[in-house]
């Protein structure tokens, strides 16, 4: 018995001059048309289950906004920080004195005509400035402040910036050798800077370190979920493996569902993690920052949790044997 | 005499459980012609299921060969499986199998998306197929708002919406009751007429009779392969 060929089946490797059609078939996942179509699907997937979907959605939004944000008030705190420093000078040394505590003997005449006698004393002029220098007194009902006008601060510019530290430390040299007492206090903005530049640092790989946890939450939350609906719907997967649906096309299919959790969270994490810093600096008077990369690299990670936690429970359902898939209840 | 569409060679299948083998199917050998109508029928157990998951290209036998249209499926490969399940099978299951989230076109519409036609054609296809099986006025209604009937008319429309070269339905008219199941069987009597090949599993005698050839299973073997008119 001869067997008749009438029709050919399809085989997947297409002749392309034969059939012309054969090339836009192989690029078919990628055609925008047909990934709007798979977009839409996973859109009504995710609808049926709205406040499991919401909820997943919602570990992203808090990991990517809480990143966002505390990105927003770090920078902005040091940024204030290096303000400050920065306004001292970045090629200054500043010289401080510190007074040290220090007993006067002097001389003169007490003033018996008041109450107050035990607390007045009157000296000459001349002695009191040869004593103390030029003071300012300031008096308030029942206390006497005299601070002495002395010299209270030098500050050395240097020329070149890189030279700074070296030249504050042949200062000090310079002034241990003729203070015997230690009154002085050197401050050099520039090594300031540099400790909060370092400080910085350490926040911002603390910082990250907590996004990073947080958008692990996120994303083993959309591993959870995914491997939870792979397993609902494996009838359905039976059934569109049934009607030719190929393994990439199941993995195309979760994928693009967990990636629009992902990234649908990611946006509205990114919005939050923008507003959030607004209204800390309304309300808690603390200078914020959002710097242009930080929504961007937070929107791309959360867009990349997707992928890596969408990968092992959509090659799961694309592994599934078809005729077990469609047994299953 | 008619060409022949498909063909089974000694088929054979065995399964692994544990470490009993099972011998599903013991060496099948049949040939369906091009617009023949058949039932196969048998106990349970008997390797029915076994049967119709080869021959709609779900498994694959582990000894003999399978032509369907001419060519050796019997050891393709999942995808290439895949393709010739979407392009020259259609499938029609005891419980419907639809989709429950996408509305009756929309379900029609699942393996032309699969084989990448563009959506107004498959859309204008699938209503098409719709109104063919008399829900025209149902096109966007979910699976769950359709009875059993309807359900199963959505089915056999996505069965034939790729036009394929056989259609194969598991116990069509298990699940419903004797008049929905009528009208199933009088669709299948309609497309035999317009010519399309079917190859029906069931356990109803009286289904099974409507079909002009009927192959009885028996332990992975065939028991009898006769002609009911």
């Amino acid at each position: 018995m001869e067997l008749e060929v009438k029709r050919e089946i399809g085989t997947t490797k297409p002749d392309f001059k034969a059939n012309p059609d054969s090339l836009s078939v192989l690029l078919r996942p990628l055609m925008p048309e047909h990934l709007l179509r798979i977009f839409k699907l996973a859109l009504k997937s995710l609808w049926m289950h709205k406040l499991r979907s919401f909820l997943t959605v919602l570990g992203i939004v808090f990991g990517v906004c809480s990143v966002i944000a505390m990105l927003a008030i770090g920078e902005g705190a040091s940024y204030e920080a290096q303000q400050q420093i920065k306004d001292l000078g970045s090629q200054n040394i500043i010289l401080e004195s510190v007074k040290p505590p220090e007993e006067q003997k002097i001389s003169g005449s007490a003033d018996t005509a008041s109450k107050a006698a035990i607390y007045r004393m009157f000296i000459p002029l001349s002695t009191a400035r040869a004593r103390f220098g030029e003071t300012v007194v300031k008096r308030r009902t029942g206390s006497i402040e005299a601070e002495k006008v002395e010299l209270h601060e030098v500050t050395v510019k240097v020329d070149d910036p890189k030279r700074v530290v070296s030249v504050a430390q042949a200062i000090n040299a310079l002034l241990k050798r003729n203070h015997k007492k230690e009154d002085y206090k050197i401050i050099v903005p520039i090594e300031l800077l540099r400790r909060a530049e370092e400080t910085k640092r350490i926040f911002n790989i603390v910082l990250g370190s907590i996004a990073a946890i947080s958008l692990l939450v996120g994303g083993i939350g959309i591993m959870n979920i995914m491997l939870a609906t792979v397993t609902e719907r494996t009838r359905e997967i039976g059934i569109r493996r049934a009607l030719g649906a190929k393994r990439r096309d199941i993995i195309t299919q979760f994928l693009v569902e967990s990636i629009l959790l992902s990234g649908t969270g990611g946006l509205i994490g990114v919005l939050l993690g923008v507003i959030i810093p607004f209204f800390v600096t309304t309300f808690a008077n603390m200078k914020t920052i959002v710097t242009f990369w930080s929504p961007l690299l937070a929107f791309s990670i959360s867009a990349i949790v997707g992928v890596v936690f969408g990968l092992y429970p959509a090659i799961r359902a694309a592994q599934m044997d078809p005729v077990e898939a469609l047994r299953h209840e | 005499m008619a060409k022949i569409i498909a063909k089974l060679e000694n088929v054979k299948k065995t399964y692994l459980m544990g470490v009993v083998t099972v011998h599903a199917l013991r060496g099948i050998s049949f040939e369906i012609s091009e617009g023949e109508y058949i039932s196969i029928m048998g106990p349970s157990g008997c390797g029915k299921s076994t049967l119709l998951n080869i021959l709609g290209c779900l498994d694959r036998p582990t000894e003999g060969h399978y032509y369907l249209g001419g060519v050796d499926v019997s050891q393709m490969d999942d995808d290439e499986l895949s393709e010739v399940r979407g392009k020259r099978l259609g499938f029609i299951f005891q419980s419907y199998n639809l989709i429950q989230q996408l509305t009756v076109v929309e379900n029609i519409e699942v393996p032309l998306f699969y084989q990448g036609v563009p959506p107004d054609i498959s859309r204008q296809k699938a209503i098409e197929m719709a109104e063919r099986v008399g829900l025209g006025h149902r096109l966007y209604h979910k699976p769950f708002e359709l009875s059993g009937g309807q359900q199963q008319r959505v089915a056999i429309a996505r069965a034939l919406v790729n036009d394929p070269l056989v259609l194969l339905a598991d116990e069509p008219t298990g699940n419903l009751d004797s008049k929905a199941g009528v009208e199933i069987l009088q669709i299948f009597d309609e497309l035999h007429k317009q010519g399309k090949t079917i190859i029906m599993v069931t356990h109803d005698e009286n289904v099974a009779r409507r079909a002009e050839r009927t192959v009885r299973l028996r332990d992975g073997l065939i028991e009898s392969d006769v002609r009911n008119r």
